[in-house]
């Protein structure tokens, strides 16, 4: 949701570091970030406090998740749900970069819409833009593949 | 069977005259014992001496930190060597402008490790890299040697723009790290 940008950021874990140098929070064990209607969650998070006041996270997990309610101007409740053996959420240029094993399912009203998977799946929250970067195909061929899923529009 | 018990019946006071006297010798001894004190461990609760307005400042020319320790009353325990001071409130400046500033109900201040416990309502004001911290819990470590602070209890955390809570932390005044136990939630305001 827009508003999630203006929410404050939650985390919960079982341990936690801070090194004043470099102004970096380092979270592990069961690690939840809320941000509004964010959540991720992982088994690591490595979440860096920019001078401007943004914050870029790194999640890692087995795999790490992610969950964002999307914007739908009406009463259809959009989600998008995504996974990777690492999550990195941008909060200044509101990117979010799954990578290792990317996967990306979009439901409007809990029914799969849409569903993309990957090496590399970059989702630019602002204006919904996806990029995918392809994974060695089943055959064994070098050309990377992408697969994507689109689900019709039920009558 | 008869002549045998009545045998041993012939002996019977002759026992209980042996038992009676081994047992007023060794209420006796006992006694003895505690007169001169011998079994009595040291009381960690008797005093020696005690200081009104405790006032302890002390440099530190190996880490170049300037510490200082005040109270209402300081008493002496010999037993542990402890100082058990009232109100107190520590003061701690770095060279690197580091600054550590505390106070609760109760502190321990034991010379021999350069510890200082304190105890109920403590609260830890620090700046380290120019960043304030500060810091609520029942009972804190100031170990001055490695110059960290830690506790093992629940503690309330705040710096600007975040607040925190745990199952106990370790601050290490010289790298600032800080690192905390147990289940950790960090609340991150959003930028205005």
């Amino acid at each position: 949701l827009q508003s999630d940008s203006k929410a404050s950021i939650t985390i919960d874990a079982n341990k936690m570091t801070y090194s004043e140098k470099n102004s970096i929070n380092v979270f592990s064990g069961n690690v939840l970030l809320t941000r509004g209607s964010l959540i991720i969650r992982g088994d690591k998070l490595t979440l860096t406090q920019r001078p401007d006041g943004t914050q870029f996270a790194k999640v890692e997990g087995s795999p790490a998740k992610f969950r964002q309610q999307r914007d739908s101007g009406n009463s259809d409740v959009l989600m998008i749900n995504g996974s990777g053996n690492t999550i990195e959420f941008d909060g200044k240029t509101a990117t979010v970069t799954f990578s290792g094993k990317a996967n990306i399912q979009k439901t409007t009203n809990g029914d799969l819409t849409e569903e993309i998977s990957g090496s590399k799946i970059v989702y630019e929250q602002n204006t919904e833009f996806l990029s995918v970067t392809g994974s060695t195909a089943d055959n064994g061929s070098n050309t990377p593949r992408v697969q994507a899923v689109i689900k019709p529009r039920k009558e | 069977m008869r002549a045998f018990f009545s045998l041993i019946s012939q002996f019977v006071p002759l026992i209980v005259t042996f038992v009676l006297a081994g047992a007023s010798y060794w209420l006796a001894a006992q006694s003895e014992i505690d007169l001169f004190g011998l079994s009595k461990k040291a009381d960690s609760t008797t005093i020696d001496s005690y200081i009104n307005q405790f006032n302890l400042q002390s440099k530190d020319f190996k880490n170049n930190t300037v510490s200082m320790l005040q109270g209402q009353r300081a008493e002496h325990h010999p037993a542990n060597d402890t100082w058990v001071i009232s109100t107190p409130r520590i003061q701690r400046v770095q060279a690197d402008g580091g600054l550590l500033t505390g106070q609760a109900d109760q502190a321990l201040y034991m010379p021999k490790t350069d510890r200082i416990d304190l105890n109920q309502n403590v609260r830890i004001h620090s700046v380290s890299g120019g960043v304030p911290t500060d810091i609520e819990t029942a009972h804190l470590e100031i170990d001055q040697s490695k110059n960290t602070v830690s506790t093992r209890f629940p503690v309330k955390g705040s710096r600007p723009g975040q607040t925190f809570t745990a199952n106990g932390v370790v601050m290490n005044q010289t790298t600032g790290e800080i690192e905390t136990q147990g289940n950790t939630n960090i609340r991150i305001e959003a930028k205005p």
